[in-house]
């Protein structure tokens, strides 16, 4: 169905509709309301008229009564008759002369009969017929006119509708479609017609802008389609070369590939056994490869004797394998001790000059073999044997060929097999001898640990004993002591109170060797005016002047380095206890300021004491070495011996300057 | 004050010649309570304890304080001082680790099982003197005691 036709179907259909209703509902509706209308006129005239006619008849003015119905009739051309019968039935009008009245039965013919009648008296009776067919007629005519007009204009409307929509929407869309359709055939200039400012207008401008994108695609596609056939073409041809040239190519390529099989099977044997470090398994991988490489009934590996004086069958595959393997003999038996001891490859049966003492058992009676040398980096450690092969013959040269090319291969394989196995015999030893040497001083530790528990337990309580005792004699006894008794009594006792300074610091000296470590920061400064204040106590009459570098920080263990400290210092306060003005320093010298001290910090410790000759600066820290007697100052020798090993434990290093009488400097670093 | 003086002391100490010394040093210090000693660790809970060859003996008597060697035959000072923190008893009894021993070990140890004070024996006997001096004065004058526990 057209569009044109979609859009006119509502129209017709309420035209028709409402036709229907005029012409069934509202026309006969019409016709007879007027009907009505005109029997109540005329029943209204009728009533009026009687009203005239009651004095008359009552008069009997039977004249007066006829002549103003005649006039009735005259005056009213529907009124079809008129007919007045008195009380007695008798007929007044019109005057029957023997007929009756005339009537005339049209279908709207209508009967009115009302009765003339004076206070209940009734005088007589008037019936009118009344015809409205005229009247009536006129009215359908009049219908019938407003119809015609209405279907008038509303095909008149159709019509305009219809046109315009035309003009307006099914032209432009129709062209609009051919123009698609032309498109689809790829016309891409078909005129487009001119859209309004309307939705059609705009429907076409879309259209005409996706025709216009539509174009450019189909122009760059046509373009690349272009571009893609050349392409090719020129593929083509070059394929067509290319082909010829492969042809050729592959010509000398299956040559180099059965030369490259070959080498590449060789290299594969040699990979296997490259990757492998347990010497056993390399040994017999080679003599396995190797028999399949020379297609061979057995293949040998001998190996040379360190000194060079035999040799042995480290490995064997194939025939007689296992009576072979492990076999030694000198260097002088066999094909083997010749190839091993001239270091030349030997193919048995070609003609060379060669000797052998006596043939291996295995030997005799060989038909054909094949013997190279293997050798390491440096000099010739083996070699490999094939015996027999496969399906009777000889060896070939290529055989030899083949087989020294694998040698070479598998010799460092060998040689790194052996090496790898010489270390791990050293690592285990070496672990075994770790976990020996571990438990030995983990015992010489736990001993030493009871020794010192002893030592710092048993060995004071006889002094204490000793000193307790003495004491006891010389208060209780004093008095009956003559001569040096009290002398000798008092050495008693200072001699004990050294043993037992010397027993502390042998303690200490053999708890710093066990202590653990923690590391840590730690305030070398404070630590030293820590320590340089209880040195100072009032209690010392002399005074020192203790000069120290502030912040200086170190990593290390913070007991350890207090000994160290206390150790140096109190040694500085000690050996310038003779000095009129005693002076002790402690600070840090920066990098480099020193020779020797490797970008270490170096810590030192100065005072402007006894002093030493730097002769003997290296017993200095040797336990129990003293360069002063214990008259001069009194001390164990076991001091510095603690601080070097102290500092050894922090992986530093200490040492000392001095000049006898003009003082002395400890140096150290840590780590 | 006067039943605490009555309160013996506990010596717990095998060195007669440590044992003589001792007592010499409380002597020359007044301090006249009686000392109890006891030659071992087996011996020291014996007592304590009022069982084996102390079985019998008065069962409200218990020392002010003991002064505890650590190394000794049979039982050691650190078991004893373990045994005895163990006991209901002796838990709060003042214990003094008195010991020639300055390992850090054995310290350690002692404060580990509530030992209420660790002192080293000075090898100098006027040294050592003093330091029972001041024991004395401590634990018997200045420090108020726990409240009394005895074997039953």
């Amino acid at each position: 169905m057209s569009l044109r036709l979609k859009l006119l179907f509502p129209l017709v259909m309420v035209s028709l509709v409402v036709m229907a209703y005029l012409e069934f509902v509202w026309v006969p509706h019409s016709l007879e309301t007027q009907k009505q209308q005109y029997i109540e006129e005329t029943e209204r005239h009728i009533g009026t008229i009687i009203e005239g006619l009651v004095p008359l008849m009552l008069t009997s003015q039977l004249d007066l009564v006829r002549e103003n119905l005649d006039e009735l009739r005259k005056k009213n051309a529907e009124w079809t008759s008129i007919l007045l019968v008195n009380a007695q039935g008798k007929q007044l009008f019109p005057l029957l002369l023997g007929a009756p009245a005339q009537t005339s039965k049209g279908t709207n013919d209508q009967v009115l009969e009302k009765t003339i009648q004076l206070y209940g008296k009734k005088l007589g009776q008037l019936t009118v017929h009344v015809d409205y067919t005229s009247r009536l007629k006129q009215l359908e005519e009049q219908h019938r006119r407003l119809r015609l007009l209405l279907v008038t204009t509303i095909a008149l409307l159709a019509l305009i509708w219809s046109m315009t929509l035309e003009a307006a929407v099914v032209r432009p869309l129709r062209r609009l479609s051919e123009a698609a359709g032309q498109l689809a055939q790829q016309h891409f200039d078909v005129p487009l017609p001119n859209g309004g400012g309307d939705e059609v207008g705009r429907l076409i401008a879309s259209f005409a802008a996706m025709r216009d994108s539509s174009r450019q695609y189909r122009d760059d596609l046509v373009r690349e389609i272009e571009e893609h056939k050349q392409a090719e073409e020129e593929k083509s041809g070059l394929n067509a070369s290319l082909e010829q040239r492969v042809i050729e190519r592959t010509a000398a390529l299956e040559e180099v590939g059965r030369r490259t099989q070959e080498l590449e099977l060789l290299r594969e044997l040699g990979e296997a056994i490259v990757s492998e470090l347990d010497l056993d398994r390399v040994l017999h991988l080679v003599a396995s490869k190797a028999r399949a490489l020379i297609d061979a009934e057995t293949v040998m590996v001998p190996l040379l004797n360190p000194d060079h004086d035999g040799y042995y069958y480290a490995a064997a595959d194939g025939a007689n394998a296992e009576d072979i393997e492990s076999s030694r003999f000198p260097i002088r038996v066999g094909m083997c001790g010749w190839v091993l001891s001239h270091q030349k490859p030997l193919l048995y049966g070609e003609e060379m000059e060669w000797h052998y003492d006596e043939k291996t058992h295995w030997e005799h009676g060989t038909q054909s073999a094949l013997l190279v040398p293997l050798f390491g980096k440096r000099q010739i450690i083996g070699g490999i044997s094939g015996t027999g092969k496969k399906g009777g013959g000889s060896f070939s040269r290529r055989d030899l060929e083949l087989l020294t090319i694998f040698a070479n291969q598998v010799s460092i394989a060998i040689e790194n097999a052996s090496l790898f196995q010489e270390i791990k015999q050293l690592v285990n030893t070496l672990e075994q001898r770790v976990a020996e040497r571990t438990a030995a001083l983990e015992a010489a530790n736990k001993e030493l640990e009871a020794f010192s528990y002893s030592v710092s337990h048993d060995l004071r309580a006889p002094l204490r004993a000793i000193d307790g005792f003495g004491m006891a004699l010389l208060e209780d006894y004093g008095a009956i002591l003559e001569g040096d008794g009290k002398v000798y009594l008092e050495r008693l006792r200072a001699n004990t109170q050294h043993m037992g300074e010397l027993i502390d610091a042998m303690l200490q000296l053999s708890r710093v060797t066990r202590a653990e470590m923690t590391i840590q920061a730690v305030d070398l400064s404070a630590l030293a005016e820590e320590v340089a204040t209880g040195l100072s106590s009032p209690e010392q009459e002399r005074q020192v002047e203790f000069q120290c570098e502030k912040d200086v920080i170190a990593q290390g263990d913070p007991r350890l380095l207090r000994v160290v400290i206390e150790n140096l210092l109190s040694n500085a306060w000690k050996y310038s206890a003779r000095v009129e003005h005693p002076r002790v320093e402690f600070g840090v010298l920066s990098t480099g300021e020193l020779p020797g001290a490797e970008g270490q910090p170096v810590y030192f410790v100065r005072d402007n004491g006894a002093g030493f000759d730097m002769a003997y600066a290296d017993k200095l820290f040797n336990a129990f070495q003293r360069l002063h007697s214990a008259k001069e100052f009194p001390g164990t020798g076991i001091g510095l011996a603690t601080v070097k090993r102290i500092i050894q434990r922090h992986s530093g290093h200490v040492w000392a300057e001095g000049v006898p009488d003009a003082g002395a400097t400890f140096y150290f670093t840590l780590g | 004050m006067e039943k605490l003086k009555q309160k013996p002391i506990m010596l717990v100490e095998d060195n007669p010649d440590d044992e003589m010394l001792t007592r010499r040093a409380l002597k020359q210090n007044n301090i006249m309570n009686e000392v109890v000693v006891a030659h071992d660790g087996v011996e020291a809970l014996d007592w304590l304890f009022c069982q084996g060859k102390h079985a019998g003996r008065d069962p409200s008597l218990m020392p002010a304080m003991v002064l505890l060697d650590l190394k000794m035959p049979r039982m050691g000072g650190l078991e004893v001082l373990e045994r005895l923190r163990a006991d209901h008893r002796t838990e709060l009894l003042p214990i003094i680790i008195l010991t020639s021993s300055k390992e850090e070990h054995d310290l350690v140890q002692g404060y580990e099982l509530h030992a209420n004070s660790y002192i080293r024996k000075p090898v100098d006997f006027a040294q050592f003197v003093e330091a029972v001096r001041q024991i004395g004065a401590y634990w018997l004058l200045l420090n108020e005691m726990p409240p009394n526990r005895h074997c039953q």
